[in-house]
């Protein structure tokens, strides 16, 4: 690991560094220098272009006339076919908007830089991407495509404002899987603060139509560890309820709570033969987009 | 249980707290947002039995503490465990009368008497109440070092004192110590004359209980005066010193007038009940108060080897009597000079010129010597009456006449005994009146009244009658008390006194009219306020003061039943003493056991304050859930 790699810095310092646009692209490079890959666009028979030569790059793809003639070093790229449609479920729900620490990137912060840098890893590899915003309602829909400015509708979806209002996934899984019409992946990026039992239902109909799953179940520490503090009236910021607690009195028992819930998570939705991973918002992109590609289940992420 | 420190109870409010707190809880102010309500939730439903029954214990716990803490502070007492002695009241009697000054085996018994008090005083606890009562009448509560002093400046007094009168004061102080267990303990040499005799009433402890310790010592044999006697009442300047004495073996005894042995000699044994005789002769070198003592062998029973006398030694006060005075008067005051109590002045008494000789005149006569001035029998004479008065400088006038007929009876606050005609009729009498007058000092005194109106009124140089003596105004004349009247007024209210009065240490005696102070045997004057004194504690000699002239002598001497040893024994106290039970302890070292033994309860401050420590100790595991009060929670 360097120092350098962008996958492994604290994604609210990474954050303050640039836009969404940039971070993923610093993000994509780190993930694939860290899978000992060069970050190309991918090799097919079609040669595409050139590109300099980097550390790491396989010799074979090395351009060795150009190097004898112009004494320098280039890889050929060549054109992949598409072979993946991927779509991306990205839940805007108010409480994504919620973040326990003011140093710390909102769960829907978090999730948006790394959907993209997603995305844009996928669509190096020449794979047809789209996205699905969604709180309550379906707020944004990006349909997948390879097409030349796809990354940059994608980038500019992320980045626009969402209303922020209750959570439903169904609806947005179920457009989600309309718009990828033969089977692809499917990534839903949520922190699930919603009744499992329909979500579990949707997955095991999308999952029935041939296509791929990956849950990714964001959280913020606090969610998980409930920090110590005086009592006080806590509120949902998706709806009305409200209930006071004192965190000393409460807290081991709404952590075995929460490992509970998690845990069901994670059974439930292995249980319909997709994958889950959990990230929290004060790790590294990397290590989300590791477990992405690692997690448990049928069928890992066509990553180059 | 009871409390030493009961309005600390009030404290109790405090219990309060932890309820307002718990109440309080419920009016959360502060809002937090937080997503992951729905585990919150969850947590709730899943664990609030058992919450619930945590702050419920919390609760208690806190009000366990707070209670405990206060009933600490409130300093409780209860028969239950506790640590040290049980809080007592303690009255500490302390008989320092003459008889404890004995000496046995090179120790005073009243030294004896005060290292038992000391041990007591050193066993005593912050949770004691304490208090010394003498029998000469002092009280001194305070703490233990106050008390010690005051043990150790006490020293054996001159006379019985009133062992009686402070065993009854220490039964009031300890009723007061509640809820301490009250107990007295008296420490007393044992001389039964200090309980009272067979016919005073029993003293009622009202059921506090009563430990007498008294040492147990042989007495040493002892040498005492008994009495002594003057003849005659005056010296001029002759007289004979008459003394009585006992002793185990024949003893020296001495006469001594001032620091000059005037005769000595030597006594056969005799025992205290058939004391002897001793007599001799002496003779005044100057006239005025004579001082002296008759004195015995020092023996171990120091206070009674002496015994103080004073006597006169001067002739008669010298006496004019006017014929305006009525016939009367001049009869008694020829008696009076007959039998040598007054002398007849040479001069006449109704000139003008002032002289030192006492007077019988009319009111109406203008005279500026000690005077009795009798009131005028016709009433015009009230002018020139008045006039007289005025002239002489006394703030008294004479108003109208009242000619009911009343009886004369001395004024309130006099001994009725020194007042000779009382009962005396009247049926004329002149209303007497006092005048403010700024140049005049002396204000005067009303010595009688009839019909509740001023009769007989004095200053420091005139007496005035309200009625002529004269059968046709009062019947006072013929009265058997007319001729001591006339002696005491001419010879004490206005001559030079010549009055002895014996008094033992402490007694409380009237003063002649007139008398304003003492003069101290080391000369010092101490003024006198009102009429009764009480009898200073050292025997001695103390001359009685009006103005600058000495009109008699205090001689205070030991009661004589002091010096009766065979008369020893605590036991006599439990005959005296009703309403309780009378323990006599011997043994020094049995004197505190029987003191503590006498108290209930013990003090449980530390117990609670132990409670309170473990049930917050408790409430510290319970509120970081370290332990819980509930086996297993109950799962939603």
């Amino acid at each position: 690991m360097t120092p350098s790699r962008a996958d492994l810095l604290d994604p609210s310092a990474l954050a303050a560094l640039g836009n969404l646009e940039l971070v993923a692209r610093w993000v994509v490079d780190g993930f694939l220098t860290g899978l000992h890959r060069s970050p190309r666009k991918g090799f097919s028979v079609e040669f595409a272009e050139h590109r300099p030569y980097q550390p790491g790059d396989d010799l074979r793809y090395l351009d060795w006339r150009i190097a004898a003639r112009a004494d320098r070093w280039v890889v050929k790229q060549f054109e992949e076919e598409t072979n993946t449609r991927a779509m991306l479920v990205l839940d805007v729900s108010a409480s994504m908007r919620w973040t326990g620490a003011a140093t710390r990137l909102t769960k829907l912060a978090y999730a948006e830089q790394m959907l993209g840098a997603l995305a844009l890893l996928l669509l190096r590899q020449r794979d047809a991407v789209g996205l699905v915003r969604a709180d309550d309602s379906l707020r944004s829909v990006v349909p997948p495509t390879t097409r030349t400015g796809q990354w940059f509708r994608m980038a500019a979806a992320l980045a626009s404002p969402g209303p922020g209002g209750g959570s439903d996934l169904v609806p947005a899984l179920a457009q989600a899987v309309h718009l990828l019409r033969r089977p692809g992946f499917l990534v839903l990026v949520s922190d699930l603060l919603v009744d499992p039992e329909p979500v579990i239902e949707q997955l095991r109909t999308i999952r029935a139509r041939g296509h791929e799953v990956l849950v990714l179940h964001v959280l913020d520490p606090v969610e998980r560890d409930f920090a110590d503090g005086a009592e006080a009236l806590f509120t949902d910021p998706e709806s009305d309820d409200a209930m006071p607690a004192t965190p000393s009195e409460i807290r081991a028992d709404y952590q075995e709570t929460v490992q509970r819930a998690l845990a069901s998570w994670r059974s439930s939705v292995l249980q319909v033969g997709a994958r889950y991973a959990l990230a929290m918002t004060d790790e590294p992109y990397g290590m989300a987009m590791r477990a992405l590609v690692r997690a448990s289940g049928r069928g890992g992420m066509p990553i180059a | 249980m009871s409390f030493l420190a009961p309005f600390f109870l009030g404290l109790v409010a405090l219990a309060g707290v932890p309820l307002l707190v718990h109440l309080l809880r419920r009016r959360i102010t502060r809002r937090v947002e937080f997503p992951a309500l729905r585990f919150l939730q969850q947590t709730q439903r899943e664990h609030s039995r058992e919450r619930t029954m945590r702050n419920r214990w919390l609760l208690l716990l806190r009000l366990l503490a707070v209670l405990a803490l206060v009933a600490a502070v409130a300093r409780p007492i209860a028969r239950i465990g506790g640590a040290g002695h049980p809080p007592i009241a303690v009255a500490i009697v302390l008989d320092q009368s003459m008889s404890t000054g004995a000496v046995v085996d090179g120790q005073t018994v009243f030294s004896r008497l005060q290292q038992r008090a000391g041990d007591l005083i050193g066993e005593l606890t912050p949770d004691d109440r304490a208090w010394l009562v003498t029998s000469g009448g002092q009280v001194v509560t305070g703490d233990a070092a106050a008390l010690s002093l005051a043990v150790n400046e006490a020293t054996v007094a001159e006379g019985r004192g009133d062992l009686t009168g402070a065993l009854k004061r220490a039964f009031t102080l300890v009723a007061a110590g509640a809820p301490r267990e009250p107990v007295v303990l008296l420490l007393t040499d044992g001389q039964r004359t200090a309980a009272g005799g067979a016919t005073d009433s029993l003293i009622d402890a009202s059921g506090i209980p009563v430990v007498v310790h008294a040492p147990d010592l042989a007495l040493p044999p002892n040498r005492t005066v008994h009495s002594v006697t003057l003849s005659p009442a005056r010296w001029v300047p002759n007289g004979r010193v008459s003394a009585t004495l006992s002793a185990p073996d024949s003893s020296n005894w001495r006469v001594l007038i001032g620091d000059r042995t005037v005769a000595r000699g030597t006594a056969a044994a005799a025992s205290f009940t058939t004391p002897v005789t001793v007599d001799a002769g002496a003779q005044a070198t100057e006239t005025g108060w004579l001082t002296g003592r008759v004195e015995l062998d020092a023996d171990d029973f120091p206070g009674d080897n002496a015994r103080f006398f004073a006597v006169l030694a001067s002739a008669p006060p010298a006496v004019r009597v006017a014929p305006s005075a009525g016939p009367f008067v001049a009869a008694a005051v020829d008696a009076l000079v007959a039998d040598g109590r007054l002398r007849r002045d040479g001069t006449s008494a109704s000139g003008a010129s002032a002289t030192s000789a006492v007077a019988v005149i009319s009111a109406t006569d203008i005279y500026d010597g000690p005077a009795l001035r009798i009131a005028p029998e016709n009433p015009l004479g009230l002018v020139a009456a008045n006039r007289a008065l005025e002239l002489a400088g006394i703030p008294w006038r004479f108003g109208a006449a009242m000619r009911d007929t009343v009886q004369i009876s001395n004024a309130a606050g006099l001994n009725a005994s020194e007042f000779t005609l009382n009962g005396a009729r009247v049926s004329l009498r002149y209303r007497l009146s006092r005048v403010s007058s700024p140049a005049v000092a002396d204000t005067g005194q009303v010595l009688a009244v009839a019909g509740g109106a001023p009769w007989m009124v004095a200053g420091t140089s005139y007496v005035i009658v309200a009625s002529p003596l004269t059968l046709s105004a009062t019947a006072a004349p013929v009265q058997a008390g007319f001729v001591p009247w006339i002696r005491d007024v001419l010879g004490q209210s206005l001559g030079d006194g010549g009055a002895v009065i014996n008094a033992a240490p402490d007694d409380t005696i009237p003063l002649p009219p007139g008398a304003d102070g003492l003069e101290l045997p080391d000369g010092t004057l101490q003024p006198v306020i009102g009429n009764r004194i009480t009898v200073p504690g050292r025997s001695g000699v103390y001359l009685v003061r009006r103005g600058a002239r000495q009109i008699g002598a205090l001689v205070v001497n030991p009661e004589i039943e002091e010096s009766e040893v065979d008369a020893w024994g605590a036991g006599v106290w439990q005959q005296r003493v009703a309403g309780t039970t009378v323990q006599v302890i011997d043994s020094p070292g049995s004197v505190n056991s029987a003191v503590f033994r006498r108290s209930g309860g013990r003090p449980i401050t530390w117990p609670l304050i132990l409670v309170a420590v473990i049930a917050l100790a408790i409430e510290a595991l319970v509120a970081r859930g370290m332990w819980s009060p509930r086996a297993a929670p109950v799962r939603a």
